[in-house]
């Protein structure tokens, strides 16, 4: 990218961008407070600059729509996920977000959600023979798929991805990260 | 019972990511198949997040984007775990500086009573002072001050009769907040006064604004339509002139109202601007 391209991340255009993004977010479909509306606003933003270093998108206003779309439906699933089990309580009963709590929801779900990374980074450190086996776990993929590749049959490699993950359960408690085994509470 | 309750509830995210020993899936498995509460507490776990689909085995963009919102909150290893994906994915942490990018270049706040506009730089601070001051006023009435106006940049000319009587330029600096509206004196007969108007926060500078000057009885005393950029700067050229159909400006309560076409994602249907309000009296 360079400096004159409006996808370069200084481009004047990225303001132009986040203003049309506050304005789809407005939108009466869209029931959000201020901050959450701002939260999502910069993730679309940035959701879109990811994508548009593989390929320059051709309709940016039609594929940042679609981003929000999701981007806001995700929001209100992961709201009514964690209300449940945090609050144990009915998640149409709270409108009004107590923005601590949002914040430690957002948070623990961030984390929930980024083991699939943290758990990429661990096998490439310590085991790389067990990388094909996380990427079929987390990517829902086939083991049938993975046991044709490496020539053996399903159950084997089920069996090996259960001595990797058990490696990377080990590692998750030795980091404090037990908590999302339901061993312990995390504060905050 | 409570606590099977709990402790199913506790481990479901550990669960669903099939953290769990075998054991422990298996309990959790059998807990939800005969309990309809935990069972509707799992449902939505179930569905898959955009970004599980689009880019599964990265940081996820929300935690990515308020990453320096989290990271003070984060355990040192949680932290220091997350660091190594960072470190080890050019994606993930490309990612992450324009999230923070994004972030300081994002706009403070505002209050939401009453659109709360400043302008630019030293205009906001002006504001600021300007309001601390309204508040002190409020509580401790005190006599109204004339806003000193500053030289003009055009002078009459001589030669030119009858000359129009130009005040100097007015620079505007406070949008009104609600308080008493400052003086503003100018020479006595004067028909033109060319007004400075600031810049508005947040709105960029390829923005279209639009000026107009309502006076005395609701009248209309002038208007313009200018790029946003042309009030850039303490120094920008006068963004118009207030003027009387006819004869001197009349003395009474101005209102500069200025309006840009960016939509203020704080108030749906209404668009960034501010108001500028004074009391036009003779020297």
């Amino acid at each position: 990218m360079s400096e004159g391209d409006s996808w370069d991340t200084r481009s004047p255009e990225w303001a132009k961008r986040l203003a049309f993004v506050r304005r789809v977010l407005s939108s009466s479909q869209y029931e959000l407070t201020a901050e959450d509306r701002e939260e999502l606003a910069q993730e679309a933003l940035v959701d879109l600059f990811e994508r548009s270093r593989s390929e320059r998108p051709h309709n940016p206003e039609g594929l940042l729509r679609t981003i929000v779309h999701r981007k806001a439906v995700d929001h209100f699933r992961a709201r009514a996920r964690w209300r449940r089990l945090i609050d144990g309580s009915d998640p149409a009963l709270h409108d009004a977000a107590d923005p601590d709590s949002t914040l430690s929801r957002a948070l623990r779900s961030g984390l929930l959600d980024s083991l699939p990374a943290i758990a990429q980074t661990y096998f490439e450190t310590h085991h790389p023979e067990c990388l094909p086996h996380a990427r079929t776990y987390f990517e829902g993929a086939a083991w049938k798929d993975l046991a044709a590749e490496k020539d053996l049959r399903v159950n084997t490699v089920i069996q090996q991805w259960t001595r990797c993950r058990a490696g990377l359960v080990a590692h998750l408690r030795s980091c404090g990260f037990g908590w999302v085994l339901g061993e312990d509470g995390r504060n905050g | 019972m409570a606590d099977v309750h709990a402790s199913v509830l506790k481990r479901i995210p550990a669960y669903r990511q099939g953290l769990l020993e075998a054991e422990g899936t298996q309990e959790v498995r059998a807990h939800l198949r005969e309990c309809a509460d935990c069972r509707a507490t799992f449902e939505p776990f179930r569905d898959s997040t955009e970004d599980e689909e689009t880019r599964p085995g990265h940081v996820p963009i929300a935690l990515i984007s308020r990453w320096d919102v989290f990271a003070p909150r984060l355990a040192d290893a949680e932290r220091a775990l997350l660091e190594g994906h960072f470190a080890a994915c050019e994606r993930c942490r490309t990612s992450r500086e324009f999230g923070r990018s994004l972030r300081a270049a994002r706009r403070p706040e505002r209050p939401r009573s009453r659109p709360g506009w400043f302008g630019f730089g030293t205009a906001a601070i002006a504001a600021l002072t300007v309001v601390a001051a309204i508040a002190v006023l409020r509580e401790r009435p005190a006599p109204r001050t004339a806003v000193p106006v500053e030289p003009s940049a055009r002078k009459t000319s001589p030669d030119v009769a009858p000359a129009p009587v130009r005040a100097d330029i007015l620079a505007l600096a406070s949008p009104s907040r609600g308080g008493l509206a400052p003086i503003v004196r100018v020479p006595r007969g004067a028909s033109i006064l060319p007004i400075r108007v600031p810049a508005l926060l947040g709105v960029g500078p390829d923005a279209r604004v639009r000026i107009r000057i309502d006076g005395p009885g609701g009248l209309s005393f002038g208007h313009s339509e200018l790029a946003h950029k042309d009030l850039f700067g303490e120094a920008a050229p006068p963004a118009l002139e207030a003027h009387a159909a006819e004869g001197p400006l009349p003395t009474g309560h101005y209102r500069v109202v200025v309006v840009s076409d960016v939509r203020d994602p704080h108030a749906p249907g209404s668009f960034e601007g501010a108001e500028y309000d004074f009391e036009l009296g003779s020297k």
